[in-house]
């Protein structure tokens, strides 16, 4: 089984630091191999319990936009700001 | 004896005596705490607002009030649990200056009823580690022996309980993170059953999995503070509706015991199975009735476990993009680019780890071959549960292989992951559990009893360790 540490990290949106990749990379590998280790399980007759959902109402959680948006690294005219992502 | 070297429930009789203010228990716990907080590092943030809440207790006594038992009791709230306007940070980089809008509804319960919460306390890094040393603030050291870790992920939580610098304290458990430092630092540890305890303001990790757990030095104190946090939430749609009230009498005898076969197979130090033996001895003395049980998929849990807790927490740990909240790195070019630099600078490399674990298992062309064959095995694993306790009213299990984790040596992640062997199965299938002090080894460092019900028989799982407790067991000098 061939495994790509690098995409997968770049599937995550993560780098890892170029110097540790490859102790990185050994141990990953070891914990893949380690958890593919499960026995067959042909469980066609076991069926999960069926969770009970309650309505989705909408309500006031109490919490106003300005609370809610003061964590944010930067907030420009009530909106979060990101990079430019479209070129004028 | 100082005031925070009493338990909770002797604590609220004092208070209810006059026999000492709730503003004297807080300064004299948080003095313990401060003390003690270079050597141990239980807290990352103390609570300022923590002795005007003392003060509030003291004033509603003085109006005659009732009171609840954890009225004017310090407690230490795990950092991935919300409280408004108190940094809540998940002992991470990315939320080191997060404060939440809202409190948790554990938190909203403990603050109605008149607790004192003296401080965020430390652990594993989004709650990811067994040690509490994957965390941006530093390793939690165990009070016991300050060369061993406290345990984790829920490190801070115990060790405070145990050096009095708390008297009660909530944690999370998502593969053992409440039991398994409870029973390295020597004091009781509860997990409920997924769905007792609202997830509400919870930071999650795996949601399938992830619970909020009560510890305390006694049996008796870890059930006060359960019973304030097990109200119905609507908040939560995991939440079940079962709710039944108890007394603890502690009645061991006809009580019939499970013992996993498979499970005592395992690898444990010899200290350990001698100690959790002589426990279940202890009990059958007293009127228990010891049967071995057998379950056959019990081993493979843990394989399934980082595997389904993994792939939860990669979508779980998505939202951290440096935009709503949580660390931005500076610098950054394009939108990707910030979004990359941003999580690879916030989190840690065990965070990192699990993430990436969890995009494997959930990627296409292996999907089928991890995640859907785990959560087959979590079903064979419920089913085979559900057949044991037919069997037996509780099971007795070691909570972690070791009496102590030693820190500061360099450990292989699938020997630091395999040791969850015995906390993993009971939280795929949603079972309450405890972990109790039972022992020592040689080195005189705790060990602990896990007793595990089944789904929501909570306080059979109370009751059985409130039993062990009264015949001798779960004494922590």
């Amino acid at each position: 089984m061939e495994i790509n540490v690098r995409k997968i990290s770049d599937l995550a949106a993560l780098e890892i630091d170029e110097d540790q990749f490859q102790s990185f990379e050994a141990q990953f590998m070891d914990i893949v191999n380690m958890v593919s280790e499960l026995p067959e399980c042909s469980d066609g007759d076991i069926l999960p319990e069926p969770m009970k959902l309650r309505d989705d109402t909408p309500e006031d959680g109490g919490v106003n936009q300005t609370e809610l948006m003061s964590n944010a690294h930067e907030v420009v005219g009530n909106c979060f700001t990101a990079p430019q992502t479209v070129e004028c | 004896m100082k005031l925070c070297d009493h338990t909770a429930l002797e604590l609220a009789e004092m208070l209810r005596k006059r026999q000492c203010s709730a503003k004297e228990i807080y300064l004299d716990t948080l003095q313990r705490a401060k003390e003690k907080q270079d050597s141990i590092n239980a807290y990352i943030t103390f609570n300022d607002e923590a002795e005007k809440a003392a003060e509030a207790v003291d004033n509603m006594l003085a109006d005659g009030k009732e009171l609840t038992l954890i009225a004017g009791i310090p407690i230490a709230v795990k950092d991935n649990i919300s409280t408004k306007g108190l940094r809540t940070t998940c002992a991470s980089k990315m939320l080191s200056d997060y404060i939440s809008p809202y409190d948790a509804f554990a938190v909203e319960r403990l603050k109605s009823a008149g607790a004192v919460i003296i401080g965020k306390s430390n652990m594993d890094e989004f709650a990811m580690g067994s040690a509490s040393d994957t965390g941006y603030y530093g390793a939690v050291r165990n009070p016991v022996n300050t060369s061993y870790s406290a345990g984790g992920s829920s490190g801070g939580s115990a060790a405070s309980i145990s050096y009095g610098g708390a008297l009660l304290a909530l944690g999370s458990d998502t593969g053992g993170s409440v039991r398994q430092p409870a029973s390295l630092c020597g004091v009781v540890g509860f997990c409920p059953s997924y769905g007792a305890v609202s997830r509400y303001g919870l930071i999650a990790f795996a949601s399938s999995l992830d619970r909020i757990g009560a510890i305390g030095r006694t049996v008796s104190d870890t059930f006060i503070l359960h019973n304030i946090i097990n109200v119905a939430d609507p908040k939560d749609v995991t939440m079940s509706d079962i709710f039944c009230s108890f007394n603890l009498k502690g009645e061991l005898k006809g009580v019939k015991v499970g013992v996993v076969k498979e499970l005592f197979d395992c690898f444990m130090d010899d200290d350990v199975r001698s100690s959790v033996m002589a426990a279940i001895k202890l009990m059958e003395k007293n009127g228990a009735v010891i049967k071995e049980i057998s379950i056959p998929s019990i081993r493979s849990a843990v394989n399934a476990y980082y595997i389904i807790s993994s792939a939860e927490a990669s979508s779980n740990l998505a939202r951290y993009d440096g935009i709503r909240y949580g660390y931005r790195s500076d610098g950054s070019g394009s939108l990707a680019e910030m979004y990359r630099k941003s999580r690879s600078e916030g989190f840690g490399t065990e965070v990192k780890r699990r993430i990436m674990l969890g995009t494997f298992v959930l990627s296409e062309g292996f999907c089928d071959d991890y995640y859907k064959r785990a959560a087959a095995l979590r079903r064979r694993l419920c089913a085979e549960f559900n057949e044991a306790f037919e069997q037996c009213d509780i099971i007795a299990a070691p909570v972690y292989p070791q009496a102590g984790i030693k820190l500061g040596e360099s450990k292989d992640p699938i020997d630091v992951y395999s040791a969850d062997v015995f906390t993993v199965p009971s939280s795929m299938a949603g079972l309450p559990s405890i972990s109790i002090p039972c022992g020592k080894n040689k080195e005189g460092l705790p060990v602990g009893l896990q007793l595990i019900g089944n789904r929501f028989c909570d306080n059979m799982v109370f009751d059985a360790a409130y039993g062990y407790e009264l015949v001798g067991g779960g004494i922590n000098d």
